[in-house]
């Protein structure tokens, strides 16, 4: 914005009035905008996890630790835990080399109308319930579902196999649904490259493939680790995904302090959830410091 | 080759959806592909009962109330980031983001212990409070990049033409980021619409939303009156989408 153009407060309008003056005169009210949704967030959720950190803390006889010696050694805690690690390592890869090439395609399109066809086929999804979706994979899924009738139709496969209930079903469904996510991280991304880096290699003789390895792809590396670290993050408190299409072993650990509260441990589904929450926080705080704010978009 | 991925890969993405649809127009009592024979059997048994006319009449209201609520409450936080100048602004905007930050499964259980003791869970406004919580920081990251692009000497202009600096937002910032603010009401409908994790926690018998009927037949008997909601929602979401869509290319 160049500076001379801008109005200085200071100015004295066509009436005689400083702005300044003006707008002082909000001044004690200008406070309500930051003070009402502070106090919602503040009274709704920010109380309640006090509560629960609290609750976490706090057994029959007073002080305790034992909710937390409980999850970090019972063997069903710490392979929930290792799950939803593990969940989330899969989704993340399988959402980056899927959604990668699309949106490498969807920058480097000439026309624009092919970018907005390909970002918008990518993003309906995205407009879709969650739940409608994972609906539909546990009706695409079943025994005699889609993909089970079309490998038997070409004969892949001659008795119909178990999808459903599987860690296949849930990773297929997760990265159904966080592809979007990484899709646009990328995609933010690969728009901030200088085409005409590539245009220079491709001048100096480099194949299309060397100035993709040499030039774009480390250029791309930022909208890689934030579009991971934010599909990373959403997949390890995914609760509806693992409930419906998976199975006993694929519990997550949002499913077992679910379980944990219908089954009157409210302490023990504290404890977790702050373990989740401490997970969570360590890798947006990693996330922070070498990419930046991962849920509030640049532009 | 690119391109023939990329078309797969959206076809893939959109397959759901498109397996689904038919089947709410099923002659039989389980899922088959293609379907064959049509019938609105599964249409009439939806209408006829009540838990589901309910629920869909409850979802919308419930989400109507938030997207408002949310939209005012998220477009004041980013207002407050924009124009304000204070102490701890990232603490500030930490806590705006916090629910959408937050594992679903956490804030539920924490909404759950405190809503509890005070008679909010199996409530009516207890459903409103979690999901306008839900809908802010979809509101206020939408505003926020809505504000980054308003031109502030219009203001100071309007306020050096004698209007008030709350005449003058109200005249023109607020229009300048119509379609931000489109996009907020639509996000946060959506948001509230499709909610179920929190609000298994919160609901109750008496405030069964269409998700969380939907949710429990999922769970126990899986039938083509499911794939009739899901139709009903994949209606409305798409509808909200299409609006933001044209509401985006219009104040282009």
């Amino acid at each position: 914005m160049p500076e001379k153009n801008r109005a200085v407060v200071g100015d004295i309008n066509a009436n005689g009035v400083p702005l300044a003056h003006k707008v002082a005169r909000v001044s004690k009210l200008k406070w309500i905008i930051l003070l009402v949704p502070l106090l919602f967030v503040l009274l709704t959720l920010i109380i309640s996890m006090l509560g629960i950190i609290k609750k976490s803390f706090i057994g029959a006889d007073g002080f305790t630790f034992e909710y937390y010696k409980k999850i970090f050694t019972e063997p069903l805690y710490i392979k929930v835990l290792f799950n939803t690690l593990k969940t989330g390592v899969i989704v993340t890869l399988s959402c980056l080399l899927l959604a990668y090439p699309a949106a490498y395609l969807s920058v480097r399109a000439k026309k624009p109308i092919v970018r907005r066809l390909i970002t918008g086929g990518i993003l309906i999804p995205y407009w879709i319930s969650m739940l409608v979706r994972i609906f539909a994979w546990q009706v695409i899924l079943q025994t005699n579902g889609v993909v089970n009738q079309l490998l038997m139709h070409f004969h892949i496969i001659k008795e119909p196999i178990q999808l459903l209930y599987t860690t296949t079903a849930v990773c297929i469904s997760m990265t159904h649904i966080l592809l979007p996510y990484m899709f646009l991280s990328l995609q933010s991304n690969m728009e901030g490259i200088d085409a005409n880096l590539s245009t220079a290699a491709a001048v100096m003789g480099a194949r299309p493939a060397r100035s993709f390895v040499n030039i774009f792809l480390p250029l791309s590396v930022p909208g890689i680790f934030s579009g991971s670290l934010m599909v990373f993050v959403l997949a390890l408190g995914f609760y509806i995904a693992p409930a419906l299409l998976g199975g006993a072993d694929n519990m997550m650990v949002s499913n077992l302090i679910e379980q944990n509260m219908n089954n009157f441990n409210a302490n023990l589904a504290a404890a977790m959830s702050l373990e989740l929450l401490v997970i969570v926080f360590i890798i947006i705080g990693l996330a922070f410091k070498f990419v930046g704010n991962i849920f509030v978009t640049k532009k | 080759m690119l391109y023939l991925y990329t078309i797969l890969l959206i076809f893939i993405m959109i397959l759901p959806a498109l397996v689904i649809i038919p089947q709410a127009f099923t002659e039989l009592n389980y899922f088959k592909f293609p379907v064959e024979e049509t019938s609105m059997k599964w249409f009439e048994k939806f209408f006829g009962n009540e838990e589901w006319i309910v629920g869909l009449e409850r979802s919308l209201v419930i989400a109507v109330i938030s997207a408002v609520v949310a939209t005012a409450l998220g477009t004041m936080a980013a207002l407050a980031m924009n124009k304000l100048e204070f102490k701890g602004k990232s603490v500030f905007m930490s806590a705006m983001l916090a629910p959408m930050v937050v594992p679903v499964v956490v804030v539920g259980v924490a909404l759950y212990s405190t809503f509890a003791p005070i008679g909010l869970t199996n409530n009516f406004a207890g459903l409103v409070f979690a999901h306008t919580l839900l809908g802010i920081p979809m509101v206020f990251t939408t505003m926020l990049s809505g504000f980054a692009n308003v031109n502030e000497n219009l203001e100071l202009a309007a306020m050096s033409m004698g209007s008030t600096p709350i005449g003058a937002f109200f005249k023109v910032t607020l229009p300048t980021v119509k379609s931000s603010l489109v996009a907020s009401v639509l996000f946060a409908f959506v948001t509230s619409l499709d909610e179920v994790v929190v609000t298994t926690f919160v609901s109750g018998a008496n405030t069964k939303t269409l998700t969380m009927v939907m949710w429990e037949n999922m769970r126990t008997n899986i039938d083509p009156t499911l794939a009739v909601a899901a139709l009903f929602m994949i209606i409305l979401t798409l509808s909200m989408y299409i609006i933001k869509e044209i509401v985006e290319a219009r104040s282009k």
